[in-house]
């Protein structure tokens, strides 16, 4: 039997990484489903703890009349949240954990590899804060040095070379600073959004050793490992990242659709029947747009992984073994 | 890869061929790299038009602007349609985004697209557009065809890697080693997927990290050279340069 399909490096092409997790997907979907549908759960618990956080405490400063109730609320609040946050980190991580497994032929049911990462919760919680609070600093840095050297390079024209801000040279070229900046600042946070896209899987699925035994990497050394994996090819994760963005729009759509024109329907309109209409859309789409987010949730979960296994496959040779 | 979906199709000589399907993936790639140079044909025209016109009196007078009017229409909806007809005719199954990520159509039977199929596709193009029809097609059918594919009878397979284009470097000292081996060594024990490991190890070691390379190549060369079994008589040399030397010997043997 003749065969096309001749694969002499054994590596993943970038449509294969986005292809690959649609097949994975839709093998396993039950299983990953069922992950999505708990960590979709764990979201919508956030959201009980402020309701019922919001419940007592409104009762018992009913009762007792004093402001001092907000304290044992607020400190009640707080920790529900953070475990209910913590809890959904994690699932997602079992999602990457699972699609990981299937790669290197060592399947996990669900229940084995949640026990594998309950002991990683809070790990999963501060990876989830770091990797948020890098890529603001990223952003709000990126964004402060751009800004200045726009008002600088604006200056030098107007001061510097003496044009006057009406003239057409002077308008032109601030206005393509202005868009090269803006450009850059994508750029940028593009970039280390790469960067750590992988973040969670090290800390998934890996054991460091060490004399004492094996434990797993601490939260920052995940995000470290992430970097380092990706910095060699981050235009593929980029472009990985883009292709599969776009396949998801249509799904993104229905979710988020239905919301948007609500909320313009109520900001744009004054008639209260339109509102209304605009109020029950935004109300509805706020339910579809969770929908979409139960069933995309896991899809960028998968490519994860595959981007990570294919990865560690380049760098580390992992497969290149008889 | 196992996760990548293949199909079987039997050509009119009743050959059996096996393909590997393009997926979702690749498809999205080059859809996205064909509507990126097909809209800026469409823009770069409509500049050139909105230019000339402005520019040249003569082109506005009175019976003259309608026929333009019209040329242009033509000429705009030619390349609208005939873009993807036209590559795919012309290449056999490619278009520029298609032959960027190696992807081609077929037909069901495994012989090249005709003008025929290319114009089904392209004229059912656009309702597989609407609502994300084709996506869903692609989605859910075994054989990944979209509205366009059934009706033309056509699929989308990956093209195999080239291996010309991939160039191994190998280091003189292999051969003294490759030729100790071939004298010593069972290079006949090695299967062509071992091979092809080998292959792989070699394509991929200069993108290996290189805390990683040390320990890839020690592994692998002593599960060869327990395979050919050589593990205790060579004397100790560099793992990599073994590899090299063991691609080269089994080579050298089957060649002849």
């Amino acid at each position: 039997m003749a065969k096309n399909n001749y694969d002499p490096v054994g590596t993943l092409s970038i449509g294969n990484v986005v292809t690959t997790s649609i097949t994975l997907y839709k093998s396993n979907f039950k299983r990953y489903f069922q992950v999505s549908l708990r960590a979709t759960g764990w979201l919508l618990a956030i959201l009980l703890v402020i309701l019922v956080a919001g419940l007592i405490g409104g009762g018992l400063y009913a009762v007792t009349n004093s402001w001092l109730v907000a304290i044992p609320v607020v400190i009640g609040w707080l920790i529900g949240t953070l475990y209910c946050s913590a809890k959904y980190a994690t699932d997602r991580a079992v999602i990457c954990r699972l699609a990981y497994q299937e790669l290197i032929d060592a399947p996990e049911t669900v229940a084995v590899a949640t026990q594998q990462l309950i002991p990683r919760t809070w790990g999963f919680l501060r990876l989830t804060w770091l990797v948020s609070l890098y890529i603001s600093l990223v952003a709000v840095i990126a964004s402060l040095v751009l800004v200045i050297a726009v008002l600088i390079f604006t200056a030098a024209i107007i001061y510097g070379l003496k044009l006057p801000i009406e003239n057409p040279v002077a308008i032109i070229s601030i206005t393509l600073a202005v868009i090269g900046a803006f450009l850059l600042f994508i750029t940028i946070l593009v970039r280390y959004y790469a960067y750590w896209f992988v973040a969670e899987l090290p800390l998934a699925v890996e054991q460091t050793r060490f004399s004492g035994g094996e434990a797993p990497p601490t939260a920052n050394a995940s995000i470290a490992r992430s970097k380092q994996l990706i910095s060699t090819v981050v235009g593929r994760v980029i472009l990985i990242v883009t292709i599969a963005f776009l396949m998801m729009i249509p799904i993104n759509t229905l979710g988020n659709g239905p919301s948007f024109v609500g909320q313009v329907m109520i900001s744009a309109s004054t008639d209260l029947g339109t509102q209304a209409i605009g109020g029950i859309l935004m109300i509805g789409g706020l339910f579809l747009n969770l929908l979409s987010e139960l069933f995309i949730m896991p899809f960028w979960q998968i490519i994860k992984a595959i981007v990570y296994y294919d990865l560690r496959n380049r760098r580390e040779g992992g497969d290149l073994t008889i | 890869m196992k996760f990548l979906n293949r199909v079987k199709s039997r050509t009119p000589e009743s050959v059996e061929l096996e393909f590997v399907l393009a997926g979702l993936g690749n498809r999205t790639y080059a859809l996205i790299i064909d509507y990126l140079i097909w809209s800026s044909i469409l823009i770069v025209i409509l500049i050139v038009w909105a230019f000339l016109v402005t520019q040249i009196a003569w082109l506005r007078s009175e019976p003259i602007r309608l026929w333009i009017t019209a040329i242009q229409l033509l000429i705009l909806f030619g390349v609208y349609i005939g873009y993807f007809i036209c590559f795919e005719t012309l290449w056999r199954g490619q278009t520029p985004g298609k032959r960027y990520v190696k992807i081609r159509v077929i037909r069901e039977d495994g012989r090249n697209v005709g003008i025929q199929q290319s114009i089904l596709r392209s004229l059912l193009r656009p309702i597989d557009d609407i609502l994300c029809l084709g996506f869903l097609f692609i989605l859910f059918s075994a054989q990944e065809k979209r509205l366009g594919d059934w009706v033309a009878g056509t699929i989308l397979i990956q093209e195999g890697q080239t291996v010309t284009k991939q160039k191994i470097e190998i280091s003189p000292a292999a051969t003294d080693v490759a030729n100790r081996i071939i004298e010593t060594g069972k290079i006949a024990a090695l299967t062509p997927d071992q091979f092809a490991t080998i292959r792989k190890y070699l394509y991929r070691y200069p993108a290996l990290a290189p805390t990683a390379r040390n320990s890839v190549s020690d592994r692998l060369a002593n599960q060869l050279l327990e395979r050919i079994e050589l593990a205790d008589t060579l004397p100790t040399i560099d793992a990599h340069l073994m590899i090299e030397a063991i691609y080269l010997a089994y080579q050298q043997q089957f060649r002849e």
